[in-house]
This record gives structure tokens, sequence and C-alpha cells, in this order.
């Protein structure tokens, strides 16, 4: 196996033929990941504590950027501080399969097609129109994300989720205290799974959308723009369910004691995507 | 878009990208379109003309490739990329630089978009709430008002069952009273009869006969008191004496439903103190005022006597049921004792003008006993 490997200890860039995908492993500091037409290459700006490793498997086509002892599956076991500090800048083929990992750096990943994984100590994570399945997981970290395409996995302790537009085939989010926001559309069939334990859930649907909706919440309110969605006289809990349009489509949001909230977007009022 | 290329700088970078090898002027625009990630994208308008003053210099030159122009670096272009290296590095970093201030756009145009929709949703979500609240208060204030009339006509009812009451007291009063002093009128009658009658029989058993007729009693006018005759007559009396409260309870019943409309409110308790009234007046003046009223120590039949007289006004006080007790009252204890009960019933009468059909039913049990 051809694997070609540099030691960063200083700013750098290097550039490649061909990468099909890309894992970014960094404490702190910064990382973006962008899709472009270019060669695909790394630059690293700044640098501090220990040297940057970067990897490349010329058969794989895999580039893996990080540090010895910090891979994707350990991310989360190191809790300490770390010295360690990058600025990374990676551009990529729209297509290439991407991972970030950050314990307090933030990432930026724009552009990518073939969805993303994201995880996060405390990071923040930025994503801007990406297509495909996008995988974040964070503890504290919040995740903002404008105009996804596609699916995404959302879990957290109490980071929030933000998403800014977009069209979902679904969305599962699962976080303790984190508020997860939504304003996006469904796709067909499309499902939305929420659930929070004292997170507030708010999500604005088109008002044409198609779904069977279910929102409940042990102690928080639950409330809706939709009329055609009733509330459930349901012990110990407040319960609001219903079709919206054929109902096709799902929605669910469960939480305990976190608000509900189900905002309908006018057909007109797509201005919010929009900034 | 801030300008990326400082003077001079952009020639500098179009002499670098033709260092690496000829290319169209597309080409050219393109390289540095992906060099800044398709945020900056140089015009052709721009391109070309300094293409064509680094020609002019000499810097550069360019052949025709299939109607194309393809530029290459001339060595004196070469020349001045070296002579200029140190400001090429410092490009290069810039160029970085201004990736990386693409990135922290990005990051910030994401952050704003996503704050602002948070600001924009949670205004909603804030709006829905307040304009729930609006309409809970709304319908709060209905209930409110809805609650208020509903006790200003409960209050309105229990006045009005009040005043009700208390004109059915004062009926009652007055009917007492009235009954007292009919139950008075009669008892004298009645004593003036009995006296007459006991002239009567001294002097030669006269209408003897008749009083033999109601029972033994005649025979034993003369013993005191009735409580060693258990007798057909004591039956007798009882019995209309039980027909007499069960007949009351009906008619009372009857009549509570009859009027209806306020049943429920003050009724019980007017009934009640009515009843305790009543109750305490029949014992007074029915059962135990014989032994102290003088008519009723005249005879032995009079502790039965004196109630007959006494009953009616008993009976006349609930003035739900005025008929039934008035009348049954009469009756009973009339025939038991004297001939007169008859006349105590019409004294009842008056009492309770309204049902005399009642009345009259009542009065067979005279002739009966």
């Amino acid at each position: 196996m051809a694997m070609s490997r540099w030691i960063v200890d200083a700013p750098q860039r290097l550039d490649f033929d061909r990468v099909t995908e890309l894992h970014v492993h960094l404490a702190a500091g910064t990382v973006a990941v962008l899709a472009s037409d270019d060669a695909p290459s790394v630059v690293i700006t700044e640098l501090a504590g220990r040297p940057l490793q970067v990897t490349m498997d010329m058969q794989e086509h895999v580039l893996t950027i990080g540090y010895e002892s910090l891979t994707w599956g350990g991310l989360l076991g190191l809790v300490r501080p770390r010295r360690e500090q990058a600025a990374v800048t990676v551009t990529v083929p729209a297509e290439c399969r991407s991972q970030v990992g950050v314990l307090s750096a933030s990432a930026v990943l724009t552009g990518l097609r073939a969805g993303a994984g994201v995880r996060s100590m405390s990071g923040d994570i930025t994503l801007d129109g990406v297509t495909g399945d996008v995988d974040a997981e964070t503890l504290s970290g919040e995740i903002a994300a404008r105009d996804i395409d596609g699916a995404v996995r959302f879990k957290s302790m109490s980071g929030g989720l933000t998403l800014a537009g977009g069209l979902l085939s679904s969305l599962a989010a699962n976080t303790m205290s984190g508020q997860v926001t939504g304003d996006v559309a469904l796709g067909d069939s499309g499902s939305v799974h929420v659930s929070t334990m004292s997170g507030e859930v708010t999500l604005r649907l088109p008002a044409a959308s198609d779904a069977r909706v279910h929102l409940q919440s042990t102690s928080g309110a639950v409330r809706t723009e939709f009329d055609s969605l009733r509330a459930v006289k349901a012990p110990a809990s407040h319960t609001v369910s219903g079709n919206v349009g054929a109902g096709t489509g799902h929605v669910s949001v469960t939480t305990m004691s976190g608000a509900v909230t189900l905002l309908r977007r006018a057909p007109v009022g797509m201005e919010s995507k929009t900034r | 878009m801030t300008p990326v290329f400082r003077h001079g700088r952009l020639r500098l970078y179009l002499l670098r990208l033709l260092d690496e090898e000829p290319r169209h002027g597309y080409e050219v625009i393109r390289l540095l379109r992906d060099r800044f990630m398709g945020v900056y994208a140089p015009s052709p308008g721009t391109i070309y003309p300094r293409l064509a003053r680094l020609e002019e210099e000499g810097l550069v030159t360019h052949d025709e490739e299939n109607g194309r122009k393809v530029y290459r670096i001339t060595e004196a272009g070469r020349e001045e990329l070296r002579s200029r290296g140190a400001e090429l590095d410092e490009l290069e970093a810039e160029l970085s630089a201004s990736v990386s201030d693409i990135v922290r756009e990005v990051r910030e145009d994401v952050r704003d978009t996503v704050r602002s929709l948070r600001e924009e949703l949670t205004r909603a979500a804030r709006e829905m709430r307040g304009n729930e609240r609006e309409q809970g208060r709304q319908t709060r204030d209905t209930a409110r008002e809805a609650a208020e009339a509903a006790r200003e006509q409960a209050r309105q009812a229990k006045e009005s069952a009040w005043a009700q009451a208390r004109q059915a007291r004062e009926q009652a009063k007055q009917a007492r009273d009235e009954a007292l002093s009919r139950a008075r009128r009669i008892r004298e009658e009645a004593t003036q009869m009995r006296d007459e009658a006991r002239d009567h029989a001294a002097a030669g058993w006269g209408n003897w006969s008749d009083w033999s007729r109601w029972g033994e009693w005649s025979g034993h006018s003369g013993r005191p008191g009735r409580n060693g005759w258990p007798g057909e007559h004591d039956v007798a009396a009882l019995r209309d004496f039980e027909r007499l409260a069960r007949d009351f309870v009906t008619d009372l019943r009857s009549v509570a439903w009859d009027s209806g409309s306020i049943f429920g409110t003050e009724v019980v308790p007017t009934l009640r103190d009515i009843l305790a009234d009543t109750m305490e007046r029949i014992r007074t003046e029915v059962f135990e005022p014989r032994r102290d009223e003088p008519a009723a120590g005249s005879r032995p039949g009079d502790p039965a006597g004196p109630p007959a007289g006494a009953e009616p006004p008993a009976a006349p006080p609930p003035p739900a049921p005025p008929a039934a007790p008035g009348t049954a009252a009469v009756a009973e204890p009339g025939p038991a004792d004297t001939v007169e009960p008859q006349e105590p019933a019409e004294p009842a009468e008056p009492q309770e003008p309204a049902e005399p059909q009642e009345h009259q039913e009542s009065e067979p049990p005279h002739p009966a006993g």
C-alpha cells in the first residue's frame, strides 16, 4: 500500500492529484473543507504545539490530516485540553467523502456533494451548501447548517443544531439540552425525528408540506401554526398531532421538558432562506 | 468583494501562472477563480488588457492556436519574477490569507443566517404564544363574564327564592294565625257543644244515640283518659292518624313537584323551619296542651277532642301542601273525640281555600271513622 506521509511543523501547502476521501482531526484552531474544481490541496497557515501529520493513501486516494494520537474513533476520549493548534484549509473535489473531527477547533465545510461527517467536543461546526448525508455529533459545540440537501443525523449533549434552509430527505436529531431549530423543506416521504430532554425544538416547514405530525412534550408547551393539527388530550403530556397535507412524510418531535413549536412558512415567505 | 490584488500584484500573479506553463487567457481566468474558491472571478475585461500590457512590456508573448491566443512568459518576464521573489512569496501568503478570509466570510455568513433565522423563528413562536395568550385571555374573559352572569342569575334566583320563601313564611304565619284563631273558635264551639250535649245527656240522654253511633266512646264518656281504652275507637284514630301523616307526606311531595321551579334552593331549609314550627305547635298545642287547657280537662274524650281543634292549625302552617294536612288533621281527631269534627273541618277550608277538593276528600274519614 503506497502511503505518503508528511510531518508538518511550519505553515505549508501540499497539493495532490486526486482525493476521494478526507479525514481531518484537529484539536484547537480552525479547519475548512472547501469543495473546489481545482486540484486538491492542503494549506496549513498556523501551527502551534506538536507537528501535524498528513498522510496520503495513493491507492485509495484517502487524505488524512491530524495528529498521531488523535483519530476519528478516539476523538471524544481526549478530553484534556491540548496545546496543539492549527489552521488548516483543505480543498477537495465536491464528490470527496469528508470526515472532520475537532476538539475545540471550529470547522467550516462548504459545497460538498457527498455528504459529511463531523464530530466535535466544543468546537462549532458550520456547514454550507452540503449535499448528501450529514452526520453530526457534538458534546457542546453548536452546529449551524445552511441549505443542506439530504439526510441529517444529529446527536449532542448540550450543543444545538440549526438548519437554515435546505431540503431534507430525513432529519434524526437527538440531544439532551441542545436546541434544535430548523427552517427546512421535507422531501417526498421525508421524515423528521427529533427527541430532546430539555432542548427546545422550533421547526418551520412550508405550508404545503406533506407529513403525519406528532409533537409531544411531557412538561413543555407544544404549539403549531398548522391549523390541521390538533391537541390531543393525553395524561401527563402535551401532544399535538395530525396530518399536514396528504401526510406522506413524517414529523415526530418528542421532548421531556422542552417547548416544541412547529411553524408554518407561507408559500411566498421564502425570504428567510436567502440572506 | 474587496480587491484581492493590491496594485501590481495581479500583474505579478499572471506572470507566475504563465511561468508554470503557457496558457489561454480563458485558462488564466479559470485558475484565478479556482484559487479563490469561485468567490473571486476576474472578468475577461480585466485580464485580457493586463495580458496585452504585459506583452507590450515584452514580459509575455503569444501564439495563435486554433484561433485562440496562448500566452507564454518571456525571459524578461522570468527575470521580473526572480527580481520580485520576495514580493511573490508575500503574495502567496496573502492569497492564502484571502482563502482564510473566504472561509471566515462563509462562516460569518452562515452564522449570521443562522442567528437571524433563530431570531425570526423565536419571534414567530413568541407571536404565536402571544396570540394564544390573547385568545386565552379572551376565552377567560368570556368565561368570567359568563360566570358573573351566572352568579348574578344565581343571586337573583336566590333573592327571589328568599322573597318567595319569605312570602311563603308570611303566608304560612298568616294561615297559622288564622288557623289558630279558627281552632280557638272551634274549640270554644266544641266546648260549648259538649257542654250542651252534657246538658242534654244530663237532661235525659237526648242525642245519645248519635253519640253511640261513633262507638263505645259514649259509654265511657264519664271515664278519665283514654289510656285504658285500646278499643276500636283508638284503633280507628290510630289508622286515621297514620293516613293523615301519609297523606301529608304525599301532598307535600306533589305540591313540591308541581311547583318545581324553585326546588333545590331554599325550599328544604324553609320547609324544615316551617315543619319544625309546625311540629312544635302540634306538640304543644295538640298533644300536650290538653292537660293545661281547661277544655281538655272536662272529659276523657277531651284529649282527642282538643287535638281535633288544634290540628287544623298545625296542618296549615306548611304553606306548600296546605290542603292535605289541614283537612286530614281536622278530620281525624275530630271524629274520634266528638261529633263536632265536621265543624272543625270547615274552618280548615278557609285556611287553604286553594284546595277544597282535598278537604272534601278528607271529610269522608269522619263519617267512616
